[in-house]
């Protein structure tokens, strides 16, 4: 397959599920990509834990911030349900910043990315990333925010609904503020890429920090979207999920034993009103697997 | 006083010249006819013949009116022949588009019945339409459920229904070498909101991809399809016995079929009456029983 048919088959699958896609697949060693539409600006969802985290160990590597300091976690009356990680802690708890990092990127906890927040708010996360000359991602606002849209205040019962409304917003201009690119943390496909590209050749970014980070991503619990497509044995994948309303991401590196590294990104808004799509991210997975084909071909 | 037999006195005596011929031809004694015209002439407020000769002849005035009884008098045989064509048409039924055996049967069963009905097949949306421009005298519209005088559950049909009756069971998963996805045919008689929205929510609820429903095709493309691959088409089990295939009803979600007679507003309300006699015959056409 050419190229340009590549992408087009590429739409086209995405289209038959229901998604609207961007995807960008680059080798970190000869710079080749293979790309959809991924300048493409899209909400970022749990992927800002990735620049968080970032940006949180580049202060501690300076020693603004000491990875050790205990955080405490407060009792909770009614914990998050449906969730793992500290957001379904009911007791009290104590947990270092460097452990709170692991949570926030392996088990995507959104208490542990806000604690984090706390220390490092988004302003801040914005300047290091700033510093770093890392751009194109917008960090905005703490996380507790993305847990904090229609879904949740429709319940469990009319997630049909909700998603219904999310995805009718886009098409109707009304503001929903998680889908807003000009509100939301946000980034485009390629600019993750780079981002990832930065954590995996040198860069600004300190070596020893970015090797803590890529350690991170390879701790990623969440292995049900490109996973089954692209690990294996002699291929190892790190990454980071991001899920939101109908949003569906995962941005991340596979290095292969033969000694190929390939950052792949994928971001897409799906058009069918259920939460729960296995066939959607089956489709991404496949597509993913498709571009890295490519690339490798 | 009876206009029409005075004009049919009047025209009858003109056109043979005489009051004898003219009530003879017109198979009334010589005195009605000569009564009628006197009547008419009163009516009318002219003498219509000059009674002074043997033959009787038109006065001016009865030639100026001649014209007009000829044309009241034709109007009036047009208007009996057309309530004798009337009374003998058959009774227009808007009804859903089935086969040719189905709806053969069906008028059998009318006639059989003594109703003489004339079936026109159309689809939904269109059936309100042709009882609303009179096209047809009664129709039955596709209603939800709860409305309903006949309701049908619909299944899906095909060479290896799920035994589940669940939409679950077509998800394929991860595995590509499993061969094309298996669809759902939604036939036109279902593209209304309280058969087809469900489906659909149904549908994403359980991961199915979108393209896993097709809705819109037409009955001879969906039951081609049907007939020679995997796909599944959703229908009443009467469709499925007439075409050999395979039936399990649809558990998640259940889906009926809701039917309801329509008549013009203005219409013709003892044609209901048409329908009570026909209550068994229409609910075979529709697969409600």
């Amino acid at each position: 397959m050419s190229g340009p048919s590549v992408v087009r088959d590429a739409r086209a699958r995405l289209r038959d599920a229901g998604l609207h896609g961007t995807f960008l697949v680059r080798d970190l060693d000869d710079g080749a990509e293979v790309v959809v539409d991924a300048d493409e600006v899209l909400p970022m969802a749990s992927l800002v834990k990735v620049p968080l985290a970032v940006a949180t160990l580049e202060r501690a590597a300076r020693g603004a911030l000491d990875l050790a300091r205990p955080v405490e976690l407060p009792a909770q009356a009614t914990p998050a349900g449906g969730l793992a990680g500290t957001v379904a802690f009911r007791h009290p708890a104590t947990i270092a910043v460097e452990d709170l990092l692991h949570l926030a990127v392996a088990v995507s906890d959104n208490r542990a990315a806000d604690a984090l927040f706390d220390l490092t708010p988004p302003a801040d996360v914005a300047v290091e990333l700033d510093r770093l000359g890392i751009a194109g991602i917008a960090v905005r606002h703490v996380v507790a925010e993305l847990s904090d849209t229609v879904v949740e205040l429709l319940g469990p019962e009319r997630v049909n609904l909700a998603h219904t409304l999310a995805i009718g917003a886009a098409t109707t201009g009304i503001p929903v503020t998680h889908l807003d690119t000009t509100r939301a943390n946000s980034c485009s496909a390629r600019a993750m890429a780079d981002l990832l590209t930065a954590l995996w050749r040198p860069s600004s970014i300190d070596p020893s920090v970015a090797q803590r980070v890529r350690d991170l991503m390879g701790s990623s619990v969440h292995r049900q979207r490109l996973a089954p497509d692209l690990a294996a044995d002699d291929a190892r994948w790190s990454s980071k999920t991001g899920t939101v309303l109908n949003l569906r991401h995962e941005a991340g590196v596979l290095e292969l034993a033969e000694g190929r590294t390939l950052a792949v990104v994928a971001m897409t808004a799906s058009s069918v009103a259920a939460a729960v799509q296995p066939e959607a991210e089956a489709v991404m997975g496949a597509v993913a697997r498709e571009l890295v084909e490519f690339l490798l071909g | 006083m009876d206009v029409l037999a005075a004009c049919r006195a009047f025209v009858s005596v003109s056109s043979h010249g005489s009051f004898t011929a003219g009530a003879s031809a017109a198979r009334i004694p010589q005195s009605v006819a000569s009564r009628r015209v006197a009547a008419l002439e009163t009516h009318l407020g002219g003498r219509l013949f000059d009674r002074t000769s043997r033959t009787v002849l038109l006065t001016p005035f009865g030639r100026q009116v001649l014209a007009s009884a000829r044309r009241l008098l034709d109007a009036a045989d047009a208007f009996e022949d057309d309530a004798v064509r009337a009374r003998s048409l058959p009774v227009r039924l808007a009804v859903p588009e089935a086969g040719a055996l189905e709806t053969a049967r069906f008028v059998a069963a009318a006639r059989a019945a003594g109703v003489d009905v004339q079936p026109v097949a159309a689809p939904p949306g269109r059936r309100a339409d042709l009882v609303r421009t009179h096209e047809v005298e009664l129709a039955l519209v596709a209603v939800p459920a709860p409305d309903a005088r006949w309701r049908v559950p619909l299944g899906l049909a095909g060479r290896r229904p799920p035994g589940s009756g669940r939409l679950a069971a077509l998800r394929r998963g991860r595995s590509r070498g499993a061969g094309p996805l298996r669809r759902v045919w939604l036939l036109p008689e279902d593209d209304v909101p309280h058969v087809r929205d469900p489906v659909i929510r149904a549908r994403d609820a359980a991961g199915l991809r979108p393209g896993q429903l097709v809705v819109g095709a037409g009955f001879v493309e969906a039951l081609a399809t049907v007939l020679t691959g995997d796909d599944l088409l959703l229908c009443p089990q009467s469709h499925a016995a007439s075409t050999g295939l395979g039936w399990t009803a649809l558990q998640v979600p259940t889906v009926l079929r809701g039917y309801a007679p329509a008549v013009p507003r203005a219409g013709v309300v003892d044609v209901l009456d048409v329908l009570d006699v026909l209550d068994a015959a229409v609910a075979d056409l529709l697969g409600a029983r």
